[in-house]
Order: C-alpha cells, then structure tokens, then sequence
C-alpha cells in the first residue's frame, strides 16, 4: 500500500519536473501589415523588462491591432553587453525584433545604460556612479556597441536614439548637465553608428521637457540645452532630433511660450532647430501624452485624455510636415507602479485595453467612433 | 470531548495566545504615540470631499478629517495632520513624519514592504446608480436598458465588458461623471455607473437617484509602517467598532448628502449581498 503511494507520488513529481522547464512555444508567424489611415501614429513600448514571450507577443500584436506603425523600445547596454567588453547577450533584444517585425512594426531603438566595467571604479569614500554614468575616457566604449548593434540589426532597425533626456541630471549620472559634452558623445558614437550600418538614422537629445534654469543641480531648460549643443556643433553628429512633449493640464491646441511645459513646446524646439539651418533635419516625437491619475496635480480627466490625444497625433499631421512619428508614452508597463504613472498607459499590465486604446485604434484606423450619446 | 478536556484545551489556546502576544515584535509607533499621547496623521489635503484644507480657517476638513479625529478621540490621543503630496505619504511613513495616512488611499495588493493597511473602510469601486424607485440594482439587469459612463473612466471599461456579456445594452459616454448621473436623472439613461464617490456625491445631491451594486472594489484604509502592527491593531478595533455602530455612516451622510439604496425587498435576491457588503 505505501510502496504504491510512494510510486504514485513519484510519478506525479517526475511529471511535474519533466514539465516545468519547458519554454512556452510562441509562433511568431508570418509578417502581417499595419493597418492605418494615420502612419504618424506610434506608441512607446516597454518590453525591456517583459520576460515571457507570450507577452511581447501579445503586446505587440495590440499595438499592430491599433493601428500604430511604430514604436520606440529601450534596448539598455548594460543588460546586453553587462559582463564584460565584447561579450554580448542578443537573446531578448532578437525575441522583441522578431515579434515587431512579425507585427510589421518600424522600431525606435532607444539606447540607454552603462554597464558596470564601463563606469568608474569605485573608491573608498566616493558615492556609486549610477548606471547613467558614462565618462568621457568610455565614450568609445558606446559607440563600439552602437557599432555592433547597428550592424546586427541593419534589416530591422533604421533608427537610433542615443541616450535618454541628457539635460536632466540623473538621466546623466548625477554629472552636471552639459550640452558641450553631449555633443562629444554624439561626436564619438555617430561614425560608429555609420560604420555599422551606414544607413542607420541618428536621433539625438529626446531632452526632457522642463524650466530648469541654467546652473541647476537638477537639470537645464531643454530649449536652452538646444541652443548650446548646436552651438557646441552637436548638430553634426544626428541624422534628426528625438522630442519629448507633454501636455500635462493643457490642450493640444494650447499655444506655446517658453514659460509653459505643454504639448506644443515641440514647436520651440523646432524653432530653434530653425536658427541654426538644421530645417530638412526630421523630428521624431518620441515621447509624448497626456496623463487621467485621479489625483496627480497634472493629469485631466479620462475624457480629456482620449480628445486630446487623438486632437494632438491630428495637429501634428496637419500642422507638423517636419514631424515622422508621434509616440504616445506608454502602451503598457510589465508591472504596474500603483501610482500616477500608471495612467500613462493605453493596456493595462493584465492586458486589459483601457477605453482610450479603442478610441485611439477606431481614429487611426479610421473607424466610426465609440460614441452613441443622444 | 468532555468537559475537562474542553477547559483544558481552551486554557492552553490562551496561554499560547498570551505567549503569541508577548513574542510580538515591538512596535516604536505605537510605544511613541502612547507616550506622547499623539498621533500623528499624514494627508495629502487637496482630495474634496475626504480631506481639503479650509481656505477661510486654514484647518483641515473631510471626512478622513472626521474619521481620524474619531480614532483619536476613542483610542484618547490627539490628532495632529501633517499636509504631504500623495507621492510622498509612503515615505513619510518610513521616514517617520507620521504615524499613520488617512488619505482615501487605496489598498493596494503589492505595497512592496512600505506599509501595513488598516481594515478598509470606503469602497470607490464603480457603482450604479439608478432612479429611486427603480425596479433594477444589478449590471446583469441592463439587457435592453441604457447606460451611462464617464468617457474613458472605470466605468466605461467596465460597461464596455458588460456589452459583450449582454444582448443589448446600449453605452452613453459623457465628459465628467457629474453628466453621466445628470443624464439618468433627466430619462436619458436607465442607470449610471460612475466611481463611489461621485456616485454617493451625486446621490446625496439629487433626491431623485439611488445607489445600486459595486461592480468592483477600489477599498480605501489607512496604512502605517510596515513595523506597526500593534497601532494597525488598535486603529483596526476602532475602525470595525466605527463601521458597526454606524459612525462611518454617519459620516458619510455629513460629506456626501443623504445617502439612499435601491430599495431590493422580495423582488432581487441576488442585490442584497452586494449593497450590504463592502458599502462602506
């Protein structure tokens, strides 16, 4: 009688331990075309931290499903070539390129985050250098990855943002903020960018949108930060300029001044492009949106958020001929935050499309909208 | 089991529960907050009707205000707010500013070890509301009926369930939930199915509308610092003595208006466990 118990729960345990490792088999499936009548519309993804296929699947698949073209995705250094120079890991980044090109997706790759070797040793005494911390003696050090990455993905990635909001001192390690060396990095990382692939586009800046005033701890106004990397001759090293745009409590339509953060600020910074002749340079809005948190100080109502954004990604196609792309900040998160952001998102982490996400996919696929009030 | 075994067996579950109880971590807040005889509440004051600040007074008003100078006055300590930005009340937790947030906080499901939660005790999940004396508490009730939401609200994502769960049910989206409630008291909508609060706001305003099921559960409580489990336990006896003897309600009549339920005799059973559980 035991002997039979105890042969019955082995077999159950070898049934369970033959079974537990076997990875999840996800189809990617032939390529299938985006259907849209607005290819301006994009979304920012966030799969970086995604580790279950099934749900970079899914989620690119809603994104193809909503009519977006495009999107931008964070591919962080620091987890792809993290142990050592030249000892590279492709395996996730090559599962979200699969699935995006499957979902006939353009991507935005964003690149972002110093690996260990790559920052400075620490001292006693000295505080951690975070993983934005790059000094300029390991400038080469990106640009030798950027090298790599662009030639792995020369069929599927035409587009590179190098760094993230540079004129915010966090996003550049605690370091004062600095237009000047910006531009250096961009100096060093842009012909390595060609050599790998010689038709990859550079975008740089993606600066965050802020008042900081110059000398700061905290960062520097983006449209300043503009005016002294072109006048540091950044403007050489970017094949077009990466745009942070938020409308926090304002309208689409809200006019711009540069004492207000709101949607329309990406006209200064184009202006400014404007003054020192980079006019044929595109931009990209790479991050952009509005925010419905019940109580965060700078969100709208639910409602306000869906007119809003649509009435934006619509203004930017008739007003911005200078604008490829309009990527609303985020589609989804891996986890949720419980907090405001969010209510940045279009599907929630359970993949639960929020109402914004149907009215987003019946504009841009042209749709009669959701709306049946008397 | 006779009866010496039942005494023996109660006398040892007590003895191991004074022993649980003299092995319980000790607890810094809730040794401080006795000997001071304060306690220390953090709010994030800009959340009408539960806590704002008086513009005339400068003092602090709501019905968290209410419910906190209640715990105090039963428990016999006294209050003292601490105006914090919802993003901070946390931090303010584990940096030590207060004692407890009473800030019409959701619970939340991972708090990743920054707090312990209270009993909760507001439910702002969505919640119907329909004409007094309608003769329908339920989402399932809808069939051939109408329904308004708040554009892009939790109510919209959840009429948009129930569409594909009835034959018809027809969706009318508005801009704020005060229009949505508007259009059922004027016979545009059947119901409305808008957040708790402006549910009972919108209810305590207009005679004429009465509050129907929680289709889902947002429970507000309060929460306190992860090592505070004996001030958690004493905010939680008072908490459940509020809700039972009616002093939650009360409180809610003064910051939200006459409060009325559809009223379910005979003709729904199934309205009863939702309108009685979690209404607070």
């Amino acid at each position: 009688m035991i002997l039979a118990w105890a042969l019955r729960i082995a077999l159950v345990g070898f049934a369970v331990e033959a079974t537990s490792h076997m990875p999840q088999y996800v189809v990617t499936g032939e390529p299938r075309p985006v259907e849209t009548e607005h290819p301006i519309t994009c979304v920012h993804t966030r799969l970086t931290d995604e580790v279950e296929e099934w749900k970079i699947q899914r989620t690119l698949s809603l994104v193809n499903e909503m009519g977006a073209t495009t999107i931008v995705e964070f591919f962080p250094w620091a987890y792809m070539e993290g142990a050592a120079k030249g000892d590279y890991y492709w395996d996730h980044a090559d599962m979200v390129i699969e699935h995006a090109r499957a979902q006939g997706l353009t991507i935005i790759a964003r690149i972002g985050l110093v690996p260990e070797w790559a920052r400075p040793e620490r001292t006693t005494g000295q505080a951690d250098t975070t993983l934005n911390h790059l000094d300029p003696e390991n400038y080469q050090d990106l640009a030798d990855f950027v090298a790599v990455f662009a030639e792995r993905y020369q069929d599927e990635i035409q587009h590179i943002i190098i760094w993230n909001e540079p004129n915010l001192a966090f996003e550049w390690g605690f370091r004062p903020v600095d237009p000047a060396e910006y531009a250096h990095m961009l100096s060093v990382v842009y012909p390595a960018a060609k050599r790998g692939n010689p038709d990859v586009q550079i975008l740089g800046l993606a600066l965050a949108p802020t008042l900081e005033p110059v000398g700061s701890q905290h960062g520097m106004n983006d449209l300043a930060y503009l005016e002294q990397f072109y006048q540091a001759g950044g403007g050489e090293y970017m094949d077009a300029l990466a745009v942070h745009t938020y409308g926090f409590k304002f309208p689409p339509d809200d006019p711009p001044a540069p004492e207000v953060l709101n949607f329309r600020r990406a006209e200064l910074l184009h202006a400014v492009m404007l003054e020192y002749a980079q006019a044929e340079t595109p931009v990209y809005i790479t991050e952009t949106g509005w925010n419905d948190h019940p109580r965060w100080t700078r969100a709208v109502r639910p409602g306000q958020r869906i007119s809003y954004t649509i009435d934006a990604l619509a203004y930017a196609e008739e007003n911005w001929p200078w604008a490829e792309s309009l990527c609303i900040w985020v589609f989804r998160t891996p986890r949720p935050t419980f907090s405001y952001p969010d209510y940045f998102t279009l599907v929630t982490t359970d993949f639960v499309p929020k109402p914004i996400y149907f009215e987003l996919q019946a504009w841009a696929r042209g749709w009669t909208a959701n709306q049946t009030n008397p | 089991m006779t009866k010496t075994s039942i005494r023996t067996s109660i006398l040892a579950m007590l003895v191991l529960l004074s022993l649980s109880a003299c092995t319980q971590p000790e607890d810094a807040t809730w040794t401080s907050v006795q000997n001071s005889g304060v306690l220390r509440v953090g709010m994030d004051a800009a959340y009408p009707p539960f806590e704002v600040i008086n513009a005339e007074s400068g003092a602090f008003e709501g019905f968290d205000v209410d419910l906190a100078l209640e715990i105090g006055e039963r428990l016999g300590l006294e209050i003292a707010f601490t105006n914090i930005s919802f993003d901070g009340l946390y931090d303010a937790l584990l940096t030590n500013q207060v004692d407890v947030v009473i800030s019409a906080l959701p619970v939340l499901d991972d708090v990743q070890g920054r707090a312990l939660f209270t009993l909760p005790y507001f439910n702002n999940g969505d919640r119907l509301v329909m004409p007094v004396g309608a003769d329908f508490v339920t989402m399932s009730d809808l069939e051939g009926r109408t329904l308004a939401v708040e554009l892009g609200s939790g109510g919209d994502v959840e009429g948009r369930l129930w569409e594909r769960r009835l034959r018809d049910l027809n969706i009318y989206r508005y801009n704020t939930p005060a229009e949505a409630l508007q259009a059922v008291a004027e016979g545009q909508a059947d119901a409305a199915l808008v957040d708790a609060i402006s549910a009972r706001l919108g209810v305590g305003q207009n005679p004429d509308l009465a509050l129907g099921e929680h289709v889902n559960e947002i429970l507000f409580a309060g929460a306190v610092h992860p090592n505070s489990r004996r001030l958690k336990a004493q905010l939680d006896a008072v908490l459940n003595e509020m809700l039972r003897d009616g002093t939650v309600d009360a409180l809610l009549e003064r910051w939200f208006g006459p409060q009325r339920e559809v009223e379910t005799s005979g003709a729904h059973p199934l309205a009863r466990p939702y309108t009685v559980s979690l209404a607070h």
